[in-house]
């Protein structure tokens, strides 16, 4: 049986100038002491030296650890035990915890660093260091845990996230994908259509679908999985609204969009928003292929808000229609949207028709 | 919509997904532009368009090949 408790030999008398002593050991160390009997048997290495840093306690841990019994670490540098010796402990902080007068042993100092086992391989290590007094006699403590296994874990962690994500990339690009197919199996069956309503129909559904799309088209571009470019989508989706009802040249744009972020949550129902609305003003805002003006306003607002203002200086809305009571699908969109979001809606209909929604951004724990 | 009495310009169309080929290709066809060839991959979109020259190539730059930017290098 090792003695793991390592009691001086010669123990000299008490020195005061410790000079010539090594590998004194305070009595409470020694084996026969139930709490050495404890540090010896806990699972993480134990080690103690004394001011000159020569180890005078090497517990079962250590043993484990390192691979060196007790007795032939007895005495023997603490440099042994690690790459490089002592430089990877700050020597400051030991300079500062020898200096210190805490004698409750309170004072501690924590680092990792490389433990080389007797075999020479290396292991990385956490590393809490105390100071203790035993009778004017300085003990320094270290307490050590071969965190080999917790690397290991957390470089498969990091490996499955990594996987996560090139995963969830690659969904994003096959829903993106599958949008596409979606709008162009409309876009065939719809060419074959000679009734033009039935048609126009088939039209809007497509625009809806494709006003998707383009959300997944940045998200599939950008490295965020959840936080949308609002202003970008506003941008790419007014340009393929304008493109799409041929009212390039016709009607002038005005965006004024400040830059900011949404949760996609959000952005899908807002997306789908501005298309219906500015959907119906390029149908029937300005009849008979007149010119005019469409204006979309993202404005970021305290408190995580958003505004988002889509409007037009055409004919407004036709007399009697009521956008909260309509039963056009197009405004029960925009109804049933708009309280999905929780966003605060108003429609003035003075000059020409301009929607107004307040609603907020769906980051830091919004609304999902 | 194209002038008439000029002959059509002539695209080709790279694209893995049939579906969404075919429906370009009628919205091309629709705007008076003539569709040389639909091909699905990047490697015989090179071949194709050496054999038969389009005046414009429409290809997705992420698409099936992966290697479109290479392709655009050889067109």
């Amino acid at each position: 049986m090792n003695v793991r408790h390592l009691k001086a030999e010669p123990l000299e008398p008490r020195n005061p100038s410790k000079v010539n002593r090594y590998a004194w050991a305070p009595d409470i160390l020694d084996r026969s002491n139930p709490f050495a009997r404890i540090l010896d048997l806990a699972p993480d290495a134990i080690i103690a030296v004394d001011i000159r840093k020569s180890i005078i306690f090497f517990n079962r841990g250590a043993e484990a650890a390192f691979g060196y019994s007790a007795d032939e670490v007895r005495a023997k540098p603490l440099k042994l035990l690690f790459r490089g010796g002592l430089a990877g402990f700050h020597q400051g902080r030991i300079a500062r915890l020898e200096a210190s007068t805490d004698k409750a042993g309170a004072a501690l100092e924590r680092c990792e660093l490389m433990g080389r086992r007797k075999d020479g391989s290396e292991f990385p290590a956490k590393i809490s260091l105390s100071k203790i007094e035993f009778d004017g006699e300085t003990v320094l403590s270290l307490m050590l845990q071969d965190v080999t296994s917790h690397a290991f874990t957390e470089e498969r962690l990091r490996a499955a996230l990594r996987e996560k994500e090139v995963l969830l990339d690659e969904v994003h690009h096959r829903v993106k994908n599958n949008l596409q197919v979606i709008t162009s199996l409309l876009g065939l069956q719809a060419r074959s259509i000679k009734d033009s309503a039935t048609r126009v129909k088939f039209d809007e559904s497509r625009y809806r679908i494709q006003a998707m799309a383009i959300l997944h088209e940045i998200l599939d571009e950008s490295p965020s999985l959840a936080e949308i470019d609002f202003a970008d989508y506003i941008q790419r989706l007014v340009a393929h609204l304008v493109r799409s009802y041929g009212a390039i040249g016709r009607i002038r744009t005005r965006l004024r969009l400040d830059p900011l972020s949404c949760h996609r949550d959000v952005a899908l129902p807002c997306g789908l928003i501005v298309n219906e609305v500015l959907s119906n003003a390029l149908k029937y805002a300005f009849p008979g292929g007149k010119d005019g003006e469409v204006q979309v306003e993202l404005r970021r607002e305290p408190r995580g808000r958003v505004h988002l203002l889509i409007a037009d200086n055409g004919i407004g809305l036709p007399r009697g229609c009521d956008w909260e009571t309509s039963p056009t699908l197009g405004l029960r969109l925009v109804r049933t949207l708009a309280r999905q979001i929780e966003g605060a809606m108003q429609v003035n209909s003075a000059n020409g028709t301009a929607f107004s929604i307040v609603f907020r951004d769906g980051l830091r724990g919004g609304i999902r | 919509v194209r002038s008439e009495g000029r002959p059509a310009d002539r695209i080709l169309i790279v694209e893995d997904e049939r579906i969404t080929a075919a429906d370009l290709e009628e919205v091309l066809k629709d705007l008076g532009y003539e569709v040389s060839a639909v091909i699905s991959s990047g490697e015989s979109a090179i071949r194709e368009a050496e054999r038969n020259p389009p005046d414009l190539v429409l290809m997705d730059i992420r698409g099936c090949c992966g290697n479109a930017l290479t392709c655009r290098w050889f067109i």
